[in-house]
């Protein structure tokens, strides 16, 4: 499905999406008993993806707990929704935008729940997590400024909207096409250009601001 | 470098989404423009600090089955007490909507039709007024907008109305 992003100009392929096609076990067999309501064999399926499921909810959310709950909640959601799975695609990609709608769902809800608890012209906290700045003693100084650039990147990231964020995580992470994240996000191809440079935009942006 | 237009069109070219001629210009324009190379550095620079992004170990995988599982079942269950509620709660619907027809029907045979027909008739029951206002007068008439019988006493002596109904 992303073999047609290879050999383009200006692209670079995610190494990561390619080396996680070649390593896909085989779960056709799981799967069919899991589409027939075989708890056990869905199991299976679950241990398999787990990690992957875990980091991609992970890249959305920021945050270590919130992306065990969404990853929880989208294994939940594909069971519901296994019998509906075609097998057009294959099951990972199929499980990519549950884990995506999971999380977008999510971030959504957070960002209408921030706008009406935080008063105009207040700025909203950084997020705790990964690019938390570490104890600044006993680090050089270059690792420390490192450091201090994850973390207003991280900032300028959180600050992005959930579909701007998600747009621009799918195709810089995850590696996908325009056309696939239209498919995943549900919108228009057109769309998915303008918040992929919009994001890229308002994150040059601040760390600009920083420099 | 201000041009909207050239930007975007670099963010489509940097994920291989510029095709044909456009892609050519922005390949000679990068050649030549030095501002548009720094944003195309830019740009690659932030896709690098996406991907560098920390992810940490997922938590054991068996803790979370046993949790998605748990889900499963409690939500299975919940789905058939929420169909078998849903179900009954159609029936029951069903019960006192064909009830109110009922009614309606006994209604219209008893009285002919509904609204201002029925009240007409207790309207006509009305036979006498009684009031302590001194010298008033009372009238007893049906409204035809609301169907109700209305009682009107109007005080004589300082020509100003109380209304009751």
């Amino acid at each position: 499905m992303m073999a047609e992003k290879v050999n383009k100009p200006g692209f670079e392929t995610s190494k990561k999406e390619a080396d996680q096609a070649d390593t896909m076990p085989d779960i056709g067999p799981f799967l069919e008993r899991a589409k027939n309501g075989d708890e056990e064999a869905f199991g299976e399926i679950v241990r398999v993806f787990h990690d992957r499921v875990y980091a991609v909810a992970f890249r959305y959310v920021q945050n270590a707990e919130d992306a065990a709950d969404m990853a929880q909640k989208a294994w939940i959601r594909a069971w519901k929704k296994l019998a509906t799975f075609q097998q057009r695609s294959s099951f990972y990609t199929w499980m990519y935008r549950v884990v995506a709608s999971v999380c977008l769902d999510h971030l959504r809800k957070k960002k209408r729940l921030a706008e009406q608890t935080i008063p105009d012209g207040e700025e909203p906290l950084p997020a705790v997590g990964a690019g938390a700045a570490p104890s600044v003693s006993s680090r050089p100084d270059r690792e420390l400024e490192h450091a201090e650039v994850r973390t207003r990147f991280q900032e300028a990231l959180d600050e992005l909207s959930p579909e701007h964020r998600l747009a621009i995580m799918m195709r810089e992470v995850d590696g996908y096409s325009y056309e696939e994240i239209a498919k995943i996000m549900k919108c228009r191809k057109g769309t998915v250009m303008s918040r992929i440079f919009y994001a890229r935009k308002k994150l040059q942006e601040r760390m600009q601001e920083f420099r | 470098m201000k041009d909207n237009r050239k930007r975007k069109a670099l963010s489509r070219y940097v994920d291989g989404e510029l095709r044909g001629p456009n892609s050519s210009r922005m390949a000679s324009d990068l050649e030549s423009d030095a501002s548009l190379r720094a944003l195309k550095a830019e740009y690659s620079a932030i896709g690098e600090q996406l991907r560098d992004l920390e992810t940490p170990p997922a938590p054991p995988g068996e803790k979370l089955w046993s949790d998605i599982r748990r889900d499963i079942r409690l939500g299975t269950n919940q789905g058939e007490d929420s169909s078998a509620f849903g179900s009954r709660l159609h029936w029951a619907g069903g019960a006192v909507a064909t009830a109110l027809v009922l009614m309606m029907v006994w209604i219209v045979m008893q009285y002919g039709s509904f609204g201002t027909a029925a009240y007409a008739d207790t309207a006509a029951e009305v036979e006498w007024v009684e009031t302590d206002v001194p010298n008033a007068s009372t009238m007893v008439y049906l409204d035809d907008d609301t169907g109700m019988t209305v009682i009107w006493i109007l005080e004589q002596e300082e020509g100003a109305a109380n209304a009751g109904s």
